[in-house]
This record gives C-alpha cells, structure tokens and sequence, in this order.
C-alpha cells in the first residue's frame, strides 16, 4: 500500500464521517422523539443511543475502505472514491441492515403485503412510525 | 495487504454489528418497561413527520 492510498483512505474516511455526524446529529437531535418518562428506561434510552453512534462510527473504515477498493479497481478519480465514501457515510450501516432484512423477507415471502420501504425496514430499532411523506 | 483490507472491512462491521444488537437489545428492554415508547429513527427512511396537516404547508405557500 502506497502513502498516496492510505492519504485517499483517510480522505475518504473524513468525507465519511462527516455527512455521518451530520446524519446521526439530525437523527437524535433533530427528529427524534420524545424520550420515556420512567428513570430506568431513560437510563436505557441513553445507552441505546450510545451504542447506536458507536455502531454507525465503527462502520466508517469499512465504508472508506470499500470505497478506495472500489476506485482502485474501477480505475475512478481522487474524487469519485471520496464521495462515494460520503454517500455510504449519508446512509449509513443501519441503512444497509434494514435493507438487507428487507431483501431477505421479500425473498423467504415473509412480508409480501408490506411491500413501502417506510414501515418494513424499521421494525428493530424504528419500532412503529409514521410513514414518511 | 490484502489480508490486512479484508481484516480492517471485517472488524469494522463487527463492531457496528456488535453495537446494532445492543441497541436493538436496549430497545427491547425499554419496551418491555414502556410499551407505547416510540423508537429512535435509525435512517431516513423511517423518519418522524412532525407535520400534523401536509396541507398547512401549501396553504403557506
């Protein structure tokens, strides 16, 4: 591994966390609802939180790995391999998991009548929401 | 280095996976303690409207 790669890995992994942080400060501090009223599953709720930043900031060197893999294999600019790390940054892991249980519920015909991507993905953590707009 | 690669994508989605679980953990317990608790949005797509009326919007405009 050259120095100018592990440069576009830590370049990438910066872009990554960046439209990150901006993802989860608008998930838990912008549209998040209102947190439970019993002490104990306030104390609960808080270490959910925590440890959903933790998951979503420990998936970034495998998003900026995989996407200076992808550039080097693809033969793509400086800058395609850093946004694409931004962008698989913006969705994020939680992004790829629900999506993922999504495809496998839909291959084993587990859900064929929740087909909207809005309800079905968000069961683990989302629990029941409203549909987005 | 390619081992390496493999390794560093390998342990990063580990420990993110690792961290999902307690959170999906977490959030069973808070359901266990208040059922009608509402859960944290993790992505976009399942995000609250806090909009009660799309009409209101329009009407604004």
């Amino acid at each position: 591994m050259k120095l100018e790669d592990f440069i576009l890995w830590l370049l990438s992994l910066f872009g990554g966390l960046a439209l990150c942080g901006a993802r989860l400060g608008w998930l838990l501090f912008g549209v998040a609802p209102e947190p439970p009223q019993d002490p104990a599953a306030f104390g609960l709720w808080q270490r959910k939180r925590r440890w959903l930043v933790f998951s979503e900031i420990s998936a970034l060197p495998a998003f900026a790995t995989i996407s200076v893999t992808v550039g080097k294999l693809r033969a793509w600019p400086v800058e395609g391999v850093i946004l694409l790390s931004m962008v698989l940054g913006a969705l994020g892991f939680a992004f790829f998991l629900d999506a993922l249980q999504t495809l496998v519920r839909r291959r084993m015909g587990l859900d064929g009548a929740s087909s909207s991507p809005q309800v079905a993905p968000s069961a683990p953590i989302g629990g029941s929401v409203d549909p987005a707009p | 280095m390619n081992s390496w690669v493999a390794l560093l994508v390998l342990v990063s989605v580990a420990v993110s996976l690792f961290g999902y679980w307690r959170a999906f953990r977490l959030h069973r317990r808070i359901l266990a303690i208040e059922p009608a608790f509402r859960g944290l949005v993790t992505q976009f797509l399942d995000r609250v409207t806090r909009r009660k009326d799309p009409s209101v919007r329009k009407a604004r405009r």
